[in-house]
């Protein structure tokens, strides 16, 4: 039997329509100026959704534009993965409810899974496997992500940073590798680095209840978005490089042999650290963080398709991804365009 | 690495002009020391010692020479 390589076909993104720019944070933020905001974070402008607005929404609406620019036949995909950490309902997932509203086949697997920013390469991983093992031969994958929902307003080092939106790509059968192989990393001892405590069935354990203390001038409730921002960012510094040197060696690559590193797009300062610290010429390392922020499990295929847009990312190039964040979990991979 | 030398790099971490820090001061005193101090100063350390910032212990320091015992230890 012929070997079975997967790749990435196409990608689209959403923005919600409501923009918070640092002008707005900065009045919120007097200590903040929003110069500041912007040196420090390399971001200009966040979206967010309304509040009636959810993750289906905006993912539905990315799929939709990925269909409409791709002229993609919705009949042709064989699985959807739908990432989100917050789900329109408990039950039922919003894979179901995506297959419904983008018309896609009911002979289809469907199904959620639940990751941060390190979700997007945990996709493609899920959407490789699917492809190689021959369970399907085309898989739309969606992020979407609505951290305005769980961040208490007064929270700056929280709200300077992320943003709402959406991403579809489709990864298909293909002839030639396009996805390579991947490096993981998963460690639920740093859980509560990122977390909203009162968030799920374990809302009423003591540890949760408990969690709105130590909120400072936040205002932050146990049911917002906690984040240790200096564990978060050690644990980047400590693991993203090994990371990084596991997935090229895996791929028999060395970074002379990359056109381009694709990093989670936190901040821009944690990620200037990370180019410096893992030796990344800054020729090569993309940002892509002041027209949108930190969007979680987006930033990735946002800034796959707004580069590949902009004819930076050009076809048969060799791309170097990883994201790392909730779980705390990261995971990274090569793709050729 | 001297300690003179560390409140140098605290005084452009804390966006300060050179030689106003002289060691004694209590962090909360430094209108600076925020989140975003935190990290810089997490990342200057990790480009320049050998051993991480003990972030747990950031936490009990009071003053600039508690942060300097942290990172010199």
């Amino acid at each position: 039997m012929p070997a079975k390589y997967s790749r990435i076909h196409s990608v689209a993104h959403y923005f919600p329509s409501q923009e918070l720019n640092n002008d707005a944070l900065a009045t919120l933020f007097p200590e903040w100026p929003a110069d500041k905001i912007l040196a420090k974070t390399g971001i200009r402008v966040r979206y967010v959704c309304r509040e009636e607005e959810t993750a289906l929404d905006l993912g539905v609406e990315a799929a939709r534009r990925l269909f409409a620019a791709q002229n993609i036949e919705p009949h042709s995909v064989d699985a959807l993965l739908f990432c989100t950490e917050l789900p329109d309902y408990v039950l039922p997932p919003n894979a179901c409810l995506a297959q419904n509203l983008l018309g896609l086949r009911t002979d289809i697997l469907a199904t959620d899974y639940t990751l941060g920013c390190s979700g997007y390469v945990y996709g493609l991983s899920l959407a490789h496997g699917l492809i190689t093992s021959g369970q399907a031969k085309r898989v739309l994958l969606i992020t979407a992500e609505t951290y305005s929902k769980v961040l208490a307003p007064q929270d700056k080092s929280v709200r300077t940073l992320f943003g709402d939106a959406a991403s579809a790509t489709l990864v298909e059968l293909a002839d030639q590798p396009g996805i390579g192989a991947f490096s993981w990393y998963s460690n639920g001892a740093g859980a509560r680095s990122l977390i909203v405590p009162q968030s799920g069935s374990a809302r009423n354990k003591a540890e949760n209840r408990a969690a709105s203390q130590n909120a400072g001038d936040s205002g932050r409730t146990a049911a917002d978005l906690f984040m240790d921002g200096p564990r978060i960012f050690q644990f980047t510094l400590d693991i993203v490089p090994s990371l990084l040197s596991a997935c090229l060696e895996k791929n028999a690559l060395t970074l002379d042999a990359v056109d381009a590193v694709l990093l989670h797009q936190a901040n821009k300062f944690m990620l200037d650290h990370l180019a410096h610290k893992c030796r990344i010429p800054a020729e090569k390392m993309i940002l892509d963080m002041e027209y949108g922020g930190n969007t979680v499990s987006n930033t990735i295929p946002v800034a796959l398709s707004r580069k590949i847009s902009q004819g930076v990312l050009q076809p048969g190039q060799t791309i170097l991804l990883a994201g790392f964040g909730v779980g705390l979990s990261a995971a990274a991979t090569v793709v050729k365009l | 690495m001297e300690y003179t030398e560390f409140l140098r790099q605290m005084e452009r971490i804390l966006e300060m002009e050179e030689n106003s820090l002289n060691g004694t001061e209590a962090l909360r005193d430094l209108s600076g020391w925020d989140s975003l101090a935190v990290l810089g100063l997490q990342a200057w350390v990790d480009a320049t010692f050998s051993s991480p910032l003990d972030v747990p212990a950031l936490t009990t320091a009071a003053t600039l020479e508690d942060v300097w015992r942290l990172i010199s230890k």
